[in-house]
């Protein structure tokens, strides 16, 4: 290891700091140094106690077991009897630990009073930081209405409570995080299917994804399935411009970038043609066949061959051996699917070849209906229903997405553009960092130069924390007690998330946040229901009520930390045979959508060949094995150690044009901003691609681990979103790789 | 559109959205979000309570749900009242005010308008709607 942290060297201080941050190096260190000593197992170690409890470093939450001395916490482990994890934690689950002792964390609330973003610092009460956030909150409800706030967040088991005080405002103005990841896929599936399946992939014979970076991404279940299926015999077809470890389990096919919806519409072709799709299930399940038939007619192997570069005898033998493989057969959804404009329409195309695969509602397919507990659901203060429409107009603009998530590209530029139905002040934060998500990174900046109040609720003085006029300290996902969680899957499951270790400095749960701004802001405007009413509960409460009709109480559940609901076996044949129905108007896998025909949307997905910029690449961007998110990853010690820098990929060919050597510094340039950035030099890449793993080059001078490593992908990228959903298309930039 | 409440405060406020329902009301024009409300916390809470399961807007066409409103037959099962109109009733909301807080919200309104808005809210959030609704 041997980092600067060994020896002690202390020149991270968070200003105004100096004893929590030197207290909580001295907890970093000694946890950073104990942490090679600890046996690997815990039946071999002696020495403190054991607490079990729910991860938080991405979102599949796995089951983690935590070993803690005198209050310090010294390893993570999985726990075994978890469904999902099996046991299993990746790098990023281990370096949880230095989430709680990073020196750069926020430990008490901080007012800003030097110039937004400037990094002037003081240190203020808890009393004082409630006053303030609610002095403002109060005073910009009475000049401009409660609308004019914008509330953002990301999914998380407590986002429900900073929600909660949005709705009660009440403003519509919620900036949530699917269209920054998914929300194509959601409306894609949703449209066709009614829903996103689960995918069987221990028991498939043939796996087709696109771009989906399983084995680096996250989600560990899917992972280990895929494997067993690999294992059990399972061919797995990665297509993606990028050669990725999960494309190395398998085949690589790199597709020429945004042409993968030829590639899909001329199997479809190719399975209809040869008379290889499942007439049966067709004929009971789907909607819209015939005009299908005649859509794909003319959409061959051949003419996908010139937009995708794929061989057409190639995309003539994928139909064919996912044709034997039948119903056996995952084309997977996809999970961060913020790419191109058409993504809506492209995910739509992937239900639709299973359906034609007859891939559903059999082993080794789609299905849906995994065991799942069935949680109590708390009782809330009723909401207001007197609520403004949102000023970014996305109701009428994006009638078929979410509109209580919103979409983050078409607010941001809305704000900018000045064309808002009225005027947005406030902004509150919550758990993301859209100044370091959201691609145009600089026009994110001028949203956040044009609010007159933006208070950050965080862990990390991230980018966005750093240009707020106060930053709330958060309590990490080890200090404190959450909602419970009940995912559906291979057998239904309660866990817990309980304080493992005590707050550093003076952090404190959302919910005790929360509260505080509620009582504050109670004594300085009257809302509907008073807000501290609202929030008039404890968090051992709100477990309980969702514990209710569960055979387990909270100690209980905070002794075990999970409890395993029975071992179902699935049982399949109800959609087959008709009797049960898809949620979808028809009631059927919809190859044509009257409800995308009705908004003008195509009620078949129809491709355009993509534009390309001469001489330039196209940038595409994804994630890495130890680092998935820019929240909680980039600035961790230990996985930062293990992954200090991004790089941009190039081919050896580009490489060659351009006397670009491995290793070497090189400009990167878009229309909207530049970075320098090393190149890695690599056949895994197409000539006409670049690719940079997001989630480097930060720019918060607080986060000092993370500050200046590498390059920030969403610095370059131009402002895009997906037709329907507005989900950010991440991947319709072009750039000019540059030696210097 | 906008309503702009910043200046009006406290009960006054809170008078005036009862002002703007009547005239919603008058005009006739049902309010599906109002509707919304009143359905996930009087229908779906006694819908889950009675068979473990909530009937979701998403589960029927808006055809179906025009035709199942305007029947106004509540369940065939005799299970529960006959009448969809009178889990909508001022005498129903009356009878569970004490223990309900939409019914004790929406004690005042007229028993016809409170039906348009909970027919708006499942027609709104109907399987072949732009926006289908989940119970929750
Ligand atoms: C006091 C309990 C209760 C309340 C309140 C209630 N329901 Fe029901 N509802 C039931 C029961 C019981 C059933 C029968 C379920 C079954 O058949 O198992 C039912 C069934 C239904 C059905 C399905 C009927 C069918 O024939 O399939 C609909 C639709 C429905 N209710 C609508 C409503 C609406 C709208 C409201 C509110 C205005 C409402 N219900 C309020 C108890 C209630």
């Amino acid at each position: 290891m041997g980092t600067e942290r060994d020896t002690g060297v202390t020149r991270r201080g968070f200003l105004g700091l100096t004893a929590g941050t030197a207290a909580g190096v001295a907890l970093g260190m000694r946890s950073f140094k104990a942490h090679a000593a600890v046996p690997h197992t815990e039946e071999t170690w002696e020495g403190g106690t054991v607490i079990p409890s729910t991860c938080n470093m991405c979102v599949n939450r796995c089951g983690i077991r935590c070993r803690v001395v005198n209050g310090v916490l010294e390893k993570i482990d999985g726990d075994i009897r978890n469904p999902r994890s099996r046991g299993g934690t990746c790098a990023k689950g281990q370096a949880g630990i230095m989430s709680v002792y990073d020196p750069d964390r926020v430990k008490h609330p901080m007012i800003r009073v030097g110039k937004r973003g400037e990094g002037k610092w003081r240190r203020a009460s808890w009393d004082e930081a409630f006053e303030y956030v609610a002095d403002n909150l109060a005073r910009i409800i009475k000049q401009h209405g409660p609308e004019s706030l914008l509330w953002s967040s990301t999914t998380d088991l407590t986002e429900q409570f900073f929600v909660r005080l949005g709705i009660h405002l009440p403003t519509p103005n919620f900036a949530r995080h699917a269209t920054l990841c998914l929300a194509s896929r959601n409306v894609g599936y949703f449209a066709t299917m009614g829903g996103v399946p689960d995918s069987d992939l221990a028991n498939a014979k043939y796996i087709l994804m696109f771009g989906a970076n399983r084995t680096e991404s996250f989600q560990l279940p899917d992972n280990w399935t895929m494997i067993e299926g690999i294992k059990n015999g399972a061919k797995l077809t990665v297509v993606d411009p990028r050669m990725t470890y999960t494309a190395a389990k398998g085949e690589w096919i790199p597709i020429r970038p945004r042409t993968d919806m030829a590639l899909t519409l001329a199997l479809m072709h190719v399975l209809i043609k040869e008379e290889l799709y499942d007439k049966e299930f067709v004929a009971t399940n789907t909607h819209g066949f015939d005009e299908l038939k005649a859509h794909v007619a003319n959409l061959t192997p051949e003419w996908a061959a010139q937009e995708t570069e794929i061989p057409a005898e190639k995309i003539v033998a994928m139909a064919r051996e996912m044709a034997a493989a039948a119903p056996a057969v995952v084309v997977y959804p996809g999970r961060r699917t913020s790419w191109y404009t058409n993504d809506s329409q492209f995910r739509r195309t992937l239900p639709m070849l299973m359906a034609l695969l007859g891939a559903f509602d059999a082993p080794g397919s789609h299905s849906f209906g995994s065991p799942k507990a069935r949680l109590g659901s708390f009782e809330w203060e009723i909401e207001p229903f007197d609520v403004a429409e949102r000023f970014d107009h996305f109701e009428t603009r994006y009638p078929l997405a979410n509109h209580e998530d919103g979409g983050y590209v078409s607010l941001r530029d809305a704000i900018v553009d000045g064309t808002t139905a009225y005027p947005v002040k406030g902004w509150m934060i919550y758990k993301q960092n859209p100044l370091a998500a959201v691609l145009d990174g600089k026009k994110s900046l001028k949203m956040a130069q044009q609010m007159d109040f933006i208070c950050a609720i965080d862990v990390q003085p991230s980018e966005t924390a750093w240009m707020a006029d106060i930053i709330l300290p958060e309590t990490t996902y080890l200090e404190r007690l959450d909602p419970l969680w009940a995912p559906s899957g291979p057998r239904a499951y309660v866990g817990i998330r309980q304080p493992v270790v005590p707050p550093q400095g003076e952090a404190k749960p959302i919910l005790d946040i929360i509260k505080g701004v509620a009582k504050a802001l109670d004594a300085k405007h009257e809302f509907e229901t008073p807000l501290s009413q609202v929030f008039n509960f404890s968090m051992e409460e709100f477990i309980d009520a969702q514990l209710k009709g569960l055979p387990i109480d909270r100690q209980t559940l905070m002794q075990e930390g999970i409890w395993l609901g029975p071992e179902e076996k699935k049982s399949y044949g109800a959609y087959r045979s008709g009797k049960k129905q898809f949620n979808t108007p028809s009631g059927k896998i919809e190859f044509v959508s009257e409800r995308f025909r009705r908004n003008k949307f195509p009620a078949l997905p129809e491709y355009e060949t993509p534009q390309e910029v001469p001489g330039q690449q196209r940038l595409v961007s994804g994630r890495h094995a130890w680092f998935t998110h820019q929240r909680g990853h980039a600035n961790n010690l230990w996985l930062h150690e293990l992954y200090p820098e991004n790089e941009v990929w190039i081919h050896p060919e580009l490489a060659r044009q351009k006397g670009i050597s491995e290793g070497e510094e090189v400009l990167v340039r878009s229309s909207v901003g530049e970075i320098k950035i090393k190149a890695k030099v690599t056949p895994r890449i197409r000539k006409d691609t670049v690719f940079i793993c997001h989630g480097f080059g930060g720019n918060s001078a607080g986060q000092t681990t993370a500050q200046g490593k590498g390059g920030a992908d969403f610095m370059l990228m131009e402002s895009a979103g997906d037709e329907i959903s507005d989900n950010q298309a991440t991947h319709e930039t072009f750039v000019e790789v540059v030696k210097v | 559109m906008l309503k702009k409440r910043s200046l009006i405060a406290g009960l006054a406020l809170i008078i005036t959205s009862f002002i703007t329902m009547d005239i919603a009301v008058a005009a006739g024009k049902a309010n599906w979000k109002r509707g919304r409300v009143y359905y996930r916390m009087v229908c779906t809470v006694c819908h889950i309570q009675e068979t473990g399961a909530a009937i979701s807007p998403n589960s029927r066409t808006i055809a179906e749900w025009k035709a199942y409103m305007a029947a106004d037959k509540h369940d065939a099962s005799g299970k529960s009242k006959p009448k969809v109109s009178d889990y909508t009733s001022k005498a129903y909301r009356e009878s569970i005010k004490g223990s309900n807080k939409a019914a004790k919200k929406f004690l005042k309104m007229p028993d016809a308008a409170l039906f348009a808005d909970v027919k708006a809210f499942v027609v709104h959030g109907a399987k072949d709607s732009d926006t289908p609704a989940s119970c929750n």
